[in-house]
């Protein structure tokens, strides 16, 4: 193992050096900006917008490019430089990410710039969250940049959906494949003079019913192992987004939106004792009005405001008590406010920034068996201040980039949990001010060749779970600290637009970065039936990252993620100080190789994971596996036009058929939690294009 | 064309290395030989689960994660074996034997997602095991190989106990002459498993399988989260510790009952005597017993109290952690304790003669100490 991962690392040295050699020997073809963002190994470069943060390593993943495939975003972020995806299961389980070895409450979620994170819980389950909707994904790695509107310590992750585009548009894609998969998806969008929306609906559901191989809860008998089925891991999620934009004489523009996610779907349990019963329920619907003023009164400053409301209802059933000890039915509601506030100047050399944000969260918990079923009522209010200069040097070739953000936290709590599990119903408040400070530097040392580097503190306030604990066994910790960490970076970003004759496109990312988190806030059981949160020393991360693409002979596209980390537990906890934190492997490696025509597309996906541990005492190995997915893609329209076939060459249809995991390895990402193996699917899309309206 | 080809041989070379699945790699520990009497400890984070062994007069060796078990697990030593009950998400029993180098004999399922939480011995083919999240205890033979061939021996039905959820949370049980004695918690698990009727012991007869009685219970939730039951070597009276609502300290106390009158004999010391609910109780004499004490915001206590007298006497430890277990040693002149301490813990030792701890201590156990029990050398 240690022999071919070592041969792989070699590999990809020379792969780099390659890269290096040619691009130093090639006269320079300066692209608009394509230092700003990084890379994505699926996209054009082209494809890719800025992203919104000068000195920061981001990726930003265009998602309207890949429609065609049954992807889902955990699949988007898994194969993303610097991000960990862990799965409790395949297509629609739960899933969380990690970034650069961080928790997965560490990192920062936004839909179109309005925080999703809940503060009863940061954790967010990315199987809620949409992917067709999409426009792009952009991944913040060590920083949350001063567009979004709150502080995250390990990174941010912010969905972008589409635009609305003048061009008429509509596509409709069906597709399904193994374990009773499917999925439906449709998207139109237009405009009108001023107006132009978007309108979208997906469906996506599956019976989640692979084959593996289940212990029998025995470990030290193979005896009675067997393989068998998932039971009740069947879901159905439907999602609707529209949007849309008005467009201001005064060269402003609103745009409203509107999301409906809702989910429906059981919960297996664990593979040795698989539940019959348990089900989830979610809903949740976000809707924002935005106003963008460039010049606002004729002044050179830019407002970006946005006004926005979410609610979430979560509905959990285990009345037979499978999944854990004792019965629970919960239906627990979260409603969020918010009205961010983004100004934008540049005078002089200084590009300024500036935030005010407000927000207020209230968290209503019921839990319907119980006899005292309501409550306590949680709440939340945030004041953010945040300012930030990006000044330029020598033309702009070198940019500092000085930011601060003060958030106040304010929490409201009707009351708390005993020993028991009754309620004091006793309110208690509790403010907390968080300070992130951050610095940046990118220097472009020649054209298309640019030096990076960041260093930045950050913070999380504890949540609600932590501070006031939960109905059942947790109890609260009202004292408990932030967790706080330092992170910095520095690496190059190289952007070529042709390498010769036969390469372009290029692009190369290389960083290396620590991560120091303080204070982390762990789960203790201090008695025989409650728990309670305690801050201990601290998680070590220190890695690097490698992102490279190319385009060669304009038909093929390459590209690779490569993330090394070794990432600490340095807790102070006897059997699992020094220990690696589980579920963050030392090397990821994603690759892809794309051959593209116009009649179709060929394209094969490598995604290696070297061993990492499923538990903190590191006893748990889940080895090394590499998985492979096929897919081939055919344009009918295309393949017409190709064999002289006019009734082939009037269909708009796209079909695409892939293979994933063709090599039928199964592991587990989180103990217990069986994932699937081989998977086959397949979609046709259909896609018209009408007219722009030539006023629009 | 060269980058392709590159990427094609790191992909076959990873391909061909890599084939997933999950090793345990973190046990493996080499046990001391076995000569004397042996501490077996069980350890466990809650999310591993292991064992540390120790000769009783030689703390300083300890043979640290020795097996996997289950991360939820209690021990019982009988007839020179070790049996682990793995509770939920184990659901198994695990017999390991101390002459092979605690290597696993067998480990076979009482059902999955049953809760095993005790076993009880009638006969060298015969044992009983009770099932929290079952109505049903059942009837196993620890004579059964590596395969578990006839492991289950059938099952006696206690749904009749139940309280209103369905389940009696059947706990701790012993066997003693011809008769099993079963605690009956009858907790309300809609409701955080707060006590919702009267606990009782449920007697069967261990030659029939029939229940022949029951005994009605003083207190409510006789709880022992590690402990099993065994009868007082005088009397021959079986003492429970019932706590009835956790962090609530009215309603619990110390109780014997008699298993030949099948009476309880009401509480002999009160949790309102010594302040806490009381998990776990080593009875020396009628003027010195040990408690383990939890208080209403879960504070835990290691103390000393007179029986007689209902009061502490004196206070050994006190912790914002979990302290699970406390066991007379083989001396009958040490007391241990398993300490969950977040930054130090391990087996900690004390003289019953003047409380004092006797060094080296914290014994480092690996994982953190959950159960303790010993096992008699050869």
């Amino acid at each position: 193992m240690v022999i071919a991962i070592a041969r792989s690392l070699h590999a990809l040295r020379r792969l780099v050096a390659l890269a290096v050699v040619l691009l130093a020997g090639t006269s320079p073809a300066r692209a608009d900006d394509p230092l700003l963002g990084t890379i994505d190994v699926r996209a054009a470069p082209e494809a890719a917008p800025a992203v919104r943060d000068e000195s920061a390593f981001a990726t930003v993943v265009p998602i309207a490019d890949q429609a065609a495939e049954i992807k889902t975003l955990s699949d988007v972020l898994d194969e993303t430089v610097g991000v960990q995806v862990r799965r409790y299961g395949g297509l629609g389980d739960f899933a969380t990410v990690s970034i650069r070895g961080s928790t997965a409450g560490q990192v920062g979620v936004f839909f179109d710039g309005v925080a999703l994170t809940r503060a009863r819980s940061e954790t967010i389950n990315l199987a809620d969250l949409p992917l067709d909707q999409l426009g792009r994904v952009e991944v913040y790695r060590g920083v949350s940049p001063l567009a979004l509107s709150s502080s995250a310590l390990a990174g941010a992750i912010n969905l972008v959906s589409r635009a609305p585009d003048a061009t008429p548009r509509f596509s409709l894609l069906a597709g399904g494949g193994s374990f009773d998969t499917r999925k439906v998806s449709t998207a139109a969008s237009g405009g009108r003079g001023a107006l132009s929306g978007f309108l979208s609906a997906t469906y996506l559901g599956s019976d989640g019913d692979f084959e593996f191989e289940d212990d029998n809860g025995t470990l030290q008998n193979t005896s009675d192992d067997r393989r068998t089925r998932r039971r009740n891991n069947a879901f159905d999620s439907a999602e609707t987004l529209g949007k849309l934009r008005y467009g201001l004489a005064s060269g402003g523009a609103v745009t409203g939106l509107t999301e409906l996610f809702m989910n429906h779907q059981g919960v297996p349990g664990i593979g040795a004792f698989q539940s019959d019963d348990a089900s989830l329920r979610d809903l949740r619907s976000l809707s924002y009005l935005r106003w963008e003023q460039p010049r606002l009164a004729g002044l050179p400053l830019d407002l970006n405001s946005t006004g926005s409301f979410v609610y979430e209802r979560e509905r959990y059933r285990d009345i037979q008590g499978e999944i854990g000890l004792g019965n629970v039915a919960t239906d627990n509601r979260t409603y969020t406010g918010a009205l961010d506030n983004l100004v934008a100047s540049q005078l002089g050399r200084h590009a300024l920034e500036g935030r005010l944000d407000l927000s207020g969260q209230v968290f209503t918990p019921n839990d319907t068996l119980a006899a005292e079923s309501n409550g306590p009522d949680q709440s939340r209010v945030r004041v953010g201040l945040a300012a930030g200069d990006t000044i330029g040097f020598f033309r702009d070739r070198l940019l500092v980039q000085p930011t601060m953000r003060w958030e106040h936290l304010h929490d409201d709590f009707t009351g708390t949990t005993e020993t028991g599990g009754q309620i004091a119903r006793e309110s208690r408040s509790r403010s907390r001010d968080l300070l992130t400070p951050r610095l940046g530097f990118r220097f472009e040392v020649i054209p298309d060749v640019a030096l990076k580097a960041n260093v930045g503190r950050a913070e999380r306030a504890p949540n609600f779970t932590e501070l006031f604990g939960n109905r059942g066994a947790i109890l609260g910790n009202p004292d408990l600290d932030p967790e706080r960490g330092v992170n910095a970076d520095f690496g190059f970003v190289i952007a070529r637009e042709r390498l010769g004759p036969y390469v372009s496109h290029v692009k190369l990312e290389a960083v290396g970065f620590v991560s120091v988190v303080d204070d982390l806030i762990v789960l203790v059981q201090n008695s025989q039936r409650t728990s309670i949160y305690r801050n201990v020393d601290r998680a070590r991360t220190v890695g690097a990252e490698l992102a490279a693409a190319t385009d060669v002979a304009e038909h093929v596209r390459l590209g690779v993620n490569y993330t090394y980390q070794d990432a600490r537990d340095e807790s102070g906890i006897p059997a699992r100080d020094g220990n690696q934190l589980p579920g963050r492997p030392r090397h990821d490696l994603y690759a892809r190789a794309e051959y593209r025509r116009d009649e179709g597309r060929l394209f094969y996906e490598l995604s290696f994971v070297a061993e990492n541990f499923l538990d903190q005492a590191n006893f748990l190995v889940v080895n090394a596996r590499a998985t492979h997915t096929l897919g081939i893609e055919g344009n009918v329209a295309a393949l017409g036009r190709r064999f002289g076939s006019a009734a082939l060459a009037g269909i708009p249809l796209v079909a695409t058929v892939e293979v994933r995991n063709f090599t039928d390895n199964q592991v587990e990402d989180v103990a217990g939690y069986p994932l699937p193996g081989r998977a086959v699917f397949g979609t046709v899309r259909w896609a018209w294009e009408g007219q722009g309206d030539p006023h629009g | 064309m060269l980058v392709v080809v590159r990427l094609l041989v790191v992909a076959a070379v990873l391909a061909g290395c890599s084939s997933g699945g999950v090793e345990d790699r973190g046990t493996g520990g080499t046990p001391p030989p076995l000569e004397g009497t042996s501490a077996f400890v069980v350890t466990s984070d809650f999310q591993t689960g292991s064992f540390a062994v120790f000769p009783v007069l030689q703390p300083e060796s300890v043979a640290r994660n020795v097996e996997r078990i289950h991360s939820d697990a209690v021990a019982r030593a009988h007839d020179g074996l070790v049996y682990v009950v793995n509770r939920l998400g184990g659901d198994n029993v695990q017999a390991i034997d101390p002459a092979t180098g605690y290597a696993t004999r067998w480990q076979c399922s009482v059902e999955n997602g049953s809760n095993p939480h005790d076993i009880a011995f009638a006969a060298p083919n015969k044992a009983y095991v009770t099932r929290y999240e079952r109505a049903a205890l059942a009837i196993v033979d620890p004579t059964t190989g590596p395969d578990c061939a006839g492991f289950m021996r059938g099952t006696i039905d206690l749904s009749s106990f139940a309280d209103g959820d369905g389940l009696p949370e059947m706990d701790q049980a012993v066997v003693i002459g011809d008769r099993l004695f079963v605690t009956l918690q009858r907790l309300d698990r809609r409701n955080f498993f707060r006590p919702s009727d009267r606990s009782l012991v449920v007697v069967i007869d261990v030659a029939t399988d029939a229940v022949v009685g029951s005994i009605t219970l003083t207190g409510t939730n006789p709880f022992a989260e590690s402990a099993g039951l065994a009868p007082d070597p005088t009397t021959g009276k079986i003492t429970l510790t019932e706590v009835g609502e956790f962090g609530r300290l009215d309603d619990g106390g110390l109780e014997r009952i008699d298993p030949v009158t099948l009476t309880a004999e009401g509480f002999f010391v009160t949790e309102a005597d010594l302040g806490g609910n009381v998990t776990d109780v080593v009875l020396i004499d009628a003027h010195q017993a040990y408690a383990i004490l939890l208080d209403e915001v879960a504070r835990s206590r290691v103390v000393r109290f007179d029986p007689t007298e209902k009061r502490v006497t004196a206070t050994l430890v006190a912790a914002d952690d979990f302290l699970v277990d406390i066991e007379l040693g083989p001396d009958e002149e040490t007391l241990y304790l398993t300490d969950r301490t977040l930054r130090r813990p391990g087996i900690r030792r004390f003289a019953i003669t003047d409380d004092t701890e006797i060094p080296p201590s914290p014994i480092d156990t690996g994982l953190p100490p959950f159960d303790v029990v010993f096992v008699e050398g050869p």
